[in-house]
């Protein structure tokens, strides 16, 4: 697979505190690939050193294979970046600021295709209003399009449903999936909106205290784990006494937790546990699954603290 | 790339609100000093008269035109400074402020290429500042004032016969530009170093300030200090107005000058390519 984005031993310090130690990571060509971290783990201090905002204390990063330095940022051309809120020329329309931002990177954006992009974000019919005048979700939108007006091979995206509404959040996420699936593009996004990662990352990292936790797909990391079930029964009592008498040895597994039944198992499926409650004359009113990555990364957090 | 930065910066200057302070403070103050001089300077000119008359030969009207030219470029001092520092002050610190680097510096472009352009797009302003009052203070003045020799009342009087004025007063005002551009570099180099353009308005201005004032009093010590403070050297456009032009200070005065501009450049080079953009 081709990498498009590595680090190796990535190291920053600010005084006496360590943000980033040792990181290494690997992104490949059209992962949607999640960075997750508590607050001040040292997320944005990475994204800024991928973008060359500051410059590491030790360690490297390579863009398509190519070690980015202080005086050779060519390789930035196939990177386009959100780092935190995206903020603009207030005192300028969005045509202009995405006029000029275009420019930096050595293109003359056409107007048709300034609008078109204005366009796949949804914001079209806003073209010629000042910034200003925009609200923090359009803003995050024109972040978006101003990420992708150069046609970048890699977008980051740094923590992009920050301050929106649920609809707002549900749009940006449709955004970055469309971007991965239509237009085949690699993406690393940031988040400590655990769920959000779930929904949208292939491979992802958790990093804690400036160092990595874990890494790898997110099916595989959550797979490895054992899943809890919330089971809604018609007779709790009687279907914890039908998984003891079965000798599931998981006894200590399972608990009743207010209407439901919550069980935490590795051997048996949740279909498994389904028909064994039907045949026993239990109904089922749902079950479903509690494992995810919001369990498992607050256990993972937990475990380092 | 250097000229499409440059013009970016240039845009982004003059579509700025604080940009045109300075040029609408001197479009209402010159025409007023014009109106006032021609409505009260009788008096002022007699005076002037009395004291000069058995001296000098004077041709014409001495409150002209070039009279009210010379006394508006001695805004050369703070005013003008003033104007061009709430530009110059915000070139870096104004991105700082709006947030705006993390967009300009995850472009594939140098560091070193955005000073450049930065401190090129700030001198461009400065010209067109300078040209701008060069041209309301003189023009206007002129027409309703007419012309005649210049009085220079200052630690002696001089007086410019008329054939002399227009290209002394453009030696005063490119003099002036270099001076001016003493305080764009000042400015900017503060603007590097924080993320909000109030430190280095102000900072600029009371760097200017202080030095004035050390520069003038009159004790031994500040006297010591007085030649190694540029703003001695900042009102180099007075020698065009001095009689006969001493070229020899004029050009020390402008090298002085421009060694700083190098200075201020080299070090907002230095510590802008190595600053963190944390904002």
């Amino acid at each position: 697979m081709e990498i498009v984005l590595e680090t190796k031993n990535l190291t920053k310090k600010f005084k006496n505190i360590i943000a980033v130690e040792n990181l290494n990571l690997v992104v490949y060509k059209g992962d949607v690939f999640g960075f997750l971290g508590p607050n001040g783990a040292g997320k944005s201090t990475t994204i800024r050193m991928l973008t060359s905002l500051i410059y590491p204390d030790s360690g490297e990063v390579y863009l398509f294979n190519e070690q980015l330095k202080p005086n050779s940022k060519s390789v930035l051309r196939r990177v386009g970046a959100i780092v935190e809120s995206p903020d603009f020329y207030l005192y300028l329309t969005a045509y202009k600021n995405l006029e000029i931002l275009g420019r930096l990177y050595g293109i003359t954006p056409a107007k048709n295709q300034i609008m078109e992009i204005l366009e796949f974000v949804g914001l079209s019919n806003r073209w010629n209003s000042k910034v200003k005048t925009f609200s923090h979700g359009m803003k995050q939108r024109l972040g978006i399009a101003q990420a992708l007006l150069h046609n970048p091979d890699l977008i980051i995206l740094d923590e992009p449903t920050t301050g929106l509404d649920p609809q707002g959040m549900k749009e940006i996420r449709q955004l970055v999936l469309s971007l991965s699936k239509e237009k085949g593009k690699t993406i690393f996004i940031s988040s400590h909106l655990l769920y959000e990662v779930e929904l949208i990352a292939n491979r992802m990292i958790i990093i804690n205290k400036g160092k990595k936790i874990v890494e790898g797909y997110v099916k595989e990391l959550l797979d490895r784990e054992r899943t809890t079930y919330n089971f809604n029964l018609s007779n709790l009592e009687k279907a914890k006494d039908i998984l003891i008498s079965l000798n599931l040895e998981m006894n200590k597994d399972f608990r009743i937790n207010g209407s439901e039944l919550e069980i935490s198992t590795q051997k048996i499926s949740a279909s498994q546990l389904n028909k064994i409650f039907v045949q026993n004359e239990i109904e089922v009113y749902s079950f479903y699954p509690k494992r995810s990555l919001e369990e498992f990364f607050l256990e993972i957090i937990q475990g380092q603290k | 790339m250097i000229f499409t930065l440059l013009s970016i910066e240039l845009y982004k200057i003059f579509k700025k609100w604080r940009t045109y302070i300075g040029f609408l403070a001197f479009g209402v103050f010159i025409p007023i000093l014009i109106y006032g001089v021609s409505q009260g300077g009788n008096h002022y000119q007699r005076i002037l008269e009395r004291n000069l008359g058995d001296q000098f030969l004077i041709v014409g009207n001495l409150l002209n035109g070039w009279y009210v030219a010379f006394i508006t470029i001695q805004a050369m001092i703070i005013h003008i400074p003033f104007f061009i520092s709430l530009v110059a002050g915000d070139l870096f610190a104004g991105e700082g402020t709006a947030g705006t680097y993390r967009m300009f510096l995850t472009r594939p472009i140098s560091r070193e290429l955005v000073v450049i352009t930065k401190y090129l797009a700030g001198f461009i302003y400065t010209l067109v500042f300078l040209i701008f009052f060069a041209l309301l203070s003189t023009l206007p003045s002129i027409y309703f004032l007419g012309t005649g020799d210049l009085i220079v009342p200052l630690e002696k009087i001089v007086v410019i016969p008329s054939s002399e004025i227009i290209w002394r007063f453009l030696i005063a005002y490119f003099s002036s530009f270099i001076s001016m551009c003493v305080v764009v570099s000042l400015a900017a180099l503060f603007s590097s170093l924080v993320n909000n353009s109030i430190g280095p308005i102000v900072g600029t201005m009371a760097v200017i300030v202080i030095f004035l004032i050390i520069g003038e009093l009159p004790f031994e010590l500040f006297e010591k200090i007085s030649p190694y403070l540029f703003t001695k050297y900042m009102t180099v456009w007075l020698e065009a107005f001095d009689y006969p032009i001493d070229w020899s200070e004029i050009i020390k005065s402008l090298s002085i000058l421009l060694a700083h501009i190098l200075l201020f450049f080299s070090i907002t080079l230095l510590s802008f390519r190595k600053k963190d953009i944390l904002t």
